[in-house]
């Protein structure tokens, strides 16, 4: 058995706004083992990002409640003060591609300064050493020196994307975070990213968290999947049980509204809208929409496990239904 | 920073840009000018010193007045010489002969005749004795004046005369000369005037003139030609005069003409470069650094600090700038020893800020949602790293455009406050000099030379940084660049 790299435990994450209380990561659990990829997939607003900024420690002025346990390799990062996290977790061991290349990067600052700058603020590197161990990387990922000197507005989609996972992986992080890298690029530039990607994970043993909508991207890179709705991970676990064998109705929908090519089947669709995150539902946050809605729907569910890491979170699989 | 070649190229390519820098490169010429040929103490040692103008004439218009006034007024002349002559015996008397030449060339009178003498050196308690005779291009030879110093007694030989201030005499206006000249004039032209009436025409214009008659009224004419003046001194053979210096005042004088003190406007208007450069860009630099720093803190850091920053921000805008200015300044220049100069510049920095910090802390708040921001936070970059190192470049070329475009404002603040009689006596500014030409009623007087100049230079040092932050413009707000 491979020991975890993270292992996340009844994680919340509520915002204060001045409507109300946002409940943008509502108690979530999962683990992933060490070299594994855990793809996160859901529908816009479901709280994919919050997770991934909860992790990373990114949390935003008006947070109201940021609980749970996060162990990292075994430690509790969640209790680490903020500066010491900032100082020996953040981007040492836990690294993040953000969403949209073309924002990450610092338009008025050369790109291999900005590769190089994690290494000159965590180990206090000189400038020009720190520009060489960058060179190093910029070859690793298929780009050559002479970008070192180009701004970021000098190249394109796919450069600057890879230019900004070179700048995750420069510390050679235990864990990398994607969060939609390859959401504004065209496909090709997609294929040539995830090739990418897959190779740094099995050359470097890495585990990453992989964020997007689209679940077959998904399925391309990750080892387990979890579907998220409305805050909540909905069911968890193997990507070839959750994709073949979806449990959750919501999972369920969602997997059968990915066009098919071969099959003669209409995809899908949802109908109703995700209830909102300030004030959810009591219940089963998925009841309003879900054909299979009983009299328990009304209470909050609890985790079901179906067998060995896989568990869905679902009165249907409750027992004394 | 992000001011690369093709910004340069911008810049060089608009017409207001070429104008600014070269205007900005004359003014830095004339500053380094001055800081290589003008002692650092200029103001008290030179300007301010009326010793140093003793000589010159009083609010006369510049030399190249002649091009408009259709005759050459007379121009400063000064003569010097620090060598006898030699000796000629009077009545068996034998005295040292210093001589000293004029040429007059000029259709007019010199205002003013006035005579030097330096450090003499005496050899015998007798003292010397002087005559100073004046011979005119007619060939007429005047005795002005005579007089004699005796050593005071008990001292040691030699005894040096007139070593700490020079024997000044005003030949034009010493009532003894009067005298000499009513002898002349009565003998020669055979007139009859008394020493009022010879007070009333000036002796200048007798000393340097012929009477001509013009519808019964005597109308004194210039006689053009050398004039010499000689300075005969009795006394023992090692006795000698130092140095000898004849001042003949003129109508028109340097190339900026004089004020009510003999000051030379040229100079001191030369003076007001580097002032004004080093006004302008130290209160600029020190207040957008101040303003630029406080609004990158207060937009990244929000909360608290931010409400604090913008308060007092919001309060100092609203001053009132004038009139708090003259009461921080007034309260300042009160202290002993505090200078003045200092206290402007003070003034203008502290109430100068919050314009900008308000204008940057809105960028900032926009700058600091972007994503490469977020990215930097997550690298784990300090705060400090991430306002200097990540916001600041963003905003570099908006602020280094702000500063230019206070620098003309710093400098109007000073020639304002300076106008005012809050500025520094000691150092002439463009500003104190209007200020002393106000005062002295110059402009009700014409003496246009000693009040247009430094409001001249006054505008074109503002127009200067404007050229160049209009230059700028295009670099620094894209959108402009496309048309």
């Amino acid at each position: 058995m491979v020991k975890n790299i993270l292992e996340v435990k009844d994680l919340y994450l509520y915002y204060k706004t001045y409507k109300g209380i946002v409940q943008a990561v509502d108690g979530i659990s999962f683990n992933i083992p060490e070299g594994q990829t855990l793809g996160i997939v859901g529908e816009s607003g479901c709280g994919k990002s919050s997770t991934a900024n909860t992790i990373i420690r990114l949390l935003p002025k008006n947070t109201y409640k940021y609980e749970g346990s996060i162990k990292l390799d075994g430690e509790e990062i969640t209790t680490i003060p903020m500066d010491e996290f900032r100082r020996t977790i953040r981007w040492r061991k836990v690294a993040m591609v953000f969403q949209g290349a073309m924002n990450s990067l610092n338009p008025v600052l050369k790109v291999g300064f900005q590769v190089a700058e994690p290494l000159i603020v965590h180990l206090g590197m000189d400038k020009n050493e720190a520009l060489d161990r960058a060179k190093q990387v910029f070859e690793k990922i298929g780009l050559t020196p002479a970008f070192l000197d180009r701004y970021p507005h000098e190249l394109s989609g796919g450069m600057r994307q890879r230019i900004v996972i070179a700048m995750a992986m420069i510390m050679n992080p235990q864990l990398l975070i994607l969060d939609e890298p390859t959401s504004a690029l065209d496909v090709s530039i997609q294929a040539q990213i995830m090739n990418l990607l897959k190779s740094l994970k099995k050359e470097y043993n890495l585990s990453m968290i992989f964020i997007t909508h689209d679940i077959a991207l998904a399925s391309d890179i990750s080892d387990l999947l979890a579907v998220m709705y409305a805050g909540e991970i909905v069911e968890y676990g193997p990507i070839e049980e959750v994709l073949l064998n979806p449990q959750h109705p919501y999972a369920q929908k969602l997997i059968a509204s990915i066009p098919r090519l071969r099959e003669d089947k209409e995809p899908e669709f949802l109908p109703g809208n995700p209830p909102g995150l300030i004030n959810p539902p009591k219940g089963c946050r998925f009841a309003s929409r879900c054909p299979y809605r009983f009299e328990k729907c009304s209470e909050a569910p609890g985790l079901v496990w179906i067998n060995g890491n896989h568990y869905v979170k679902c009165h249907l699989y409750s027992e004394g239904k | 920073m992000s001011v690369t070649r093709s910004g340069w190229q911008i810049y060089i390519s608009s017409l207001v840009g070429k104008a600014g820098l070269i205007l900005l490169i004359f003014m830095v010429v004339a500053s380094i000018y001055v800081l290589a040929t003008y002692p650092l103490d200029y103001g008290i040692r030179v300007w301010s010193n009326p010793k140093s103008w003793a000589d010159n004439p009083i609010t006369v218009p510049p030399t190249w007045v002649d091009f408009f006034t259709g005759r050459d007024l007379v121009t400063h002349h000064i003569t010097i010489t620090t060598t006898s002559k030699g000796t000629e015996t009077i009545a068996g008397l034998k005295f040292k002969v210093y001589e000293l030449d004029y040429d007059l060339e000029e259709d007019g009178f010199p205002t003013y005749l006035m005579i030097k003498i330096y450090n003499v050196s005496m050899y015998s308690e007798r003292g010397v004795y002087f005559v100073i005779n004046f011979t005119r291009p007619d060939g007429d030879e005047i005795r002005l004046i005579t007089f004699a110093e005796v050593p005071p007694p008990n001292s040691d030989l030699p005894y040096i005369a007139f070593s700490k201030n020079e024997k000044i005499i005003f030949l034009s206006k010493e009532r003894s000369v009067g005298f000499s000249l009513l002898t002349y004039i009565n003998t020669k032209y055979n007139l009859n005037y008394t020493i009022d009436k010879l007070n009333e025409i000036n002796y200048n214009k007798v000393l340097f003139g012929v009477p001509t008659e013009e519808g019964g009224d005597v109308i004194w004419k210039p006689l053009k030609g050398v004039y010499k003046i000689n300075v005969y001194m009795l006394g023992e053979d090692k006795d000698k005069i130092a140095m000898l210096k004849a001042v003949f005042g003129g109508e028109s004088y340097g190339f900026l003409g004089t004020d009510d003190n003999g000051r030379d406007l040229a100079q001191g208007l030369l003076f007001g470069f580097p002032v004004a450069l080093a006004i302008g860009f130290f209160t600029s630099i020190v207040t957008t650094a101040i303003g630029a720093s406080l609004g990158i803190i207060s937009g990244y850091k929000g909360g608290r600090v931010d409400e604090i920053i913008q308060r007092i921000s919001d309060v100092v805008y609203n001053f009132p700038f004038l009139p708090i200015i003259i009461l921080i300044v007034f309260i300042i220049s009160r202290m002993p020893g505090f200078p003045r100069l200092l206290a402007i510049f003070g003034a203008i920095v502290a109430l100068g800020w919050p314009g900008l910090t308000i204008l940057i802390r809105s960028m900032v708040l926009s700058l600091k949602q972007s994503q490469f921001i977020e990215a930097a936070k997550a690298i784990g970059a300090s705060d400090r790293r991430i306002m200097f190192k990540h916001i600041f470049p963003n905003l570099a070329p908006f602020i280094f455009a702000q500063m230019i475009f206070f620098t003309p404002g710093a400098i109007l603040a000073e020639a304002a406050l300076s106008f005012l009689g809050l500025g520094d006596p000691n150092i002439p500014t463009w500003g104190q000099i209007i200020e002393e030409s106000f005062r002295a009623g110059a402009a009700l007087n014409g003496w246009w030379w000693w009040v247009l100049p430094p409001g001249l230079l006054i505008m074109l040092a503002a127009i200067t940084f404007v050229f160049i932050a209009l230059g700028l413009e295009p670099i620094v707000n894209p959108k402009l660049q496309e048309r």
